[in-house]
């Protein structure tokens, strides 16, 4: 499937943003909609959140998945855009830098490894990471939420 | 998506294997399709002739969308049109990405899951490119990708194992 991700703290991304700034927002609807960190809902509520801030919110384009540069090259950005907000994992991101080289692309996201899912147990789970994320192999989450299990639902052990 | 490699040759493959296995290729038609035909139905129906061709007992090829879906690969296990096939299978030889690995092994316990991927990170697919190239991996591989990502072919090198099909 793909990449597990959580979303960053919007005082994070607000701090890399200037209120002269014209932002689009860039998400997909695959592994991160499965994680509650993407999709049009994350994307309506991203924007949201900045125009009530006080942000110029231009763009808001949702792409099946931003690791295929093909989407995101054609993602027909108003002219005027200075900073895009990738609400991807670190591989829609890149591609994302890759497809438009002119603009500051900043992450919306944290990547914090590969997963499996079950949709009939609404669960995504954190197989592989990334090393700042060692600590957190095996955690579950709920689908389409990202909220934390308490309990493991998914019997599978994995090496830590 | 996920980029993953093959840790083993053909011959080591088959030094796996043994004539009276009842053998299922199974393959993903996802991520591995595009790490440079990794996986897909063209690269399982070619595994399954040439180990055919070579005297084993390919019982099924199995195309599934993606094994790292739990669900998708249970239905395997207990859908009347492949439980028996698989019931009677001893090996399977997944073309997959070690989450796929993963959920055939918690699935299919009492069978012997051939180890062959190895998933060192993730990239991005370009039809420029007509495959994938690597673009984060994980730190684990020492592997350090240009801005423009990395081939597989390259990564594969550096790391002393395969890219691509059997």
């Amino acid at each position: 499937m793909g990449a597990v991700t959580q979303a960053r703290d919007i005082k994070e991304i607000e701090a890399q943003l200037t209120k002269a700034d014209q932002i689009a927002i860039i998400s997909c609807n695959t592994c991160v909609r499965f994680c509650g960190t993407g999709g049009v809902d994350k994307l309506d509520e991203l924007a949201h959140r900045l125009r009530m801030d006080g942000f110029s919110v231009s763009d808001q384009i949702l792409v099946t998945a931003a690791c295929v540069r093909d989407y995101t090259e054609r993602s027909r950005l108003s002219s005027g855009i200075t900073k895009v907000i990738a609400l991807t994992c670190d591989g829609g991101w890149t591609s994302i830098k890759q497809a438009l080289p002119n603009v500051e692309v900043i992450k919306g996201n944290e990547t914090l490894g590969i997963m499996i899912v079950s949709p009939s147990k609404g669960v995504v789970k954190l197989m592989k990471t990334f090393e700042a994320y060692n600590n957190r192999v095996g955690d579950e989450f709920r689908l389409l939420t990202g909220e934390p299990e308490t309990e493991r639902v998914i019997n599978l052990e994995v090496e830590k | 998506m996920i980029i993953s490699l093959r840790k083993l040759t053909y011959e080591e493959l088959k030094n796996q294997l043994s004539k009276e296995d009842k053998i299922v290729v199974w393959a993903c038609n996802n991520c591995v399709k595009f790490c440079d035909k990794f996986g897909g139905r063209e690269t399982m129906n070619n595994l399954a002739e040439k180990l055919k061709t070579d005297g084993y007992n390919v019982v099924r090829r199995e195309l599934i969308g993606m094994s790292c879906v739990l669900d998708l690969v249970h239905l395997r296990a207990i859908e009347e049109a492949t439980k028996k096939t698989f019931e009677e299978a001893t090996v399977i030889i997944p073309l997959t990405c070690e989450d796929g690995y993963e959920n055939l092994k918690y699935i299919f316990k009492d069978k012997k899951i051939i180890d062959v991927p190895k998933t060192i990170g993730l990239g991005i697919l370009s039809t420029e490119w007509h495959t994938l190239r690597l673009s984060i991996p994980f730190e684990e591989t020492g592997l350090k990708p240009p801005a423009e990502g990395m081939t597989l072919e390259s990564a594969a090198k550096q790391l002393g194992i395969y890219a691509g099909p059997f």
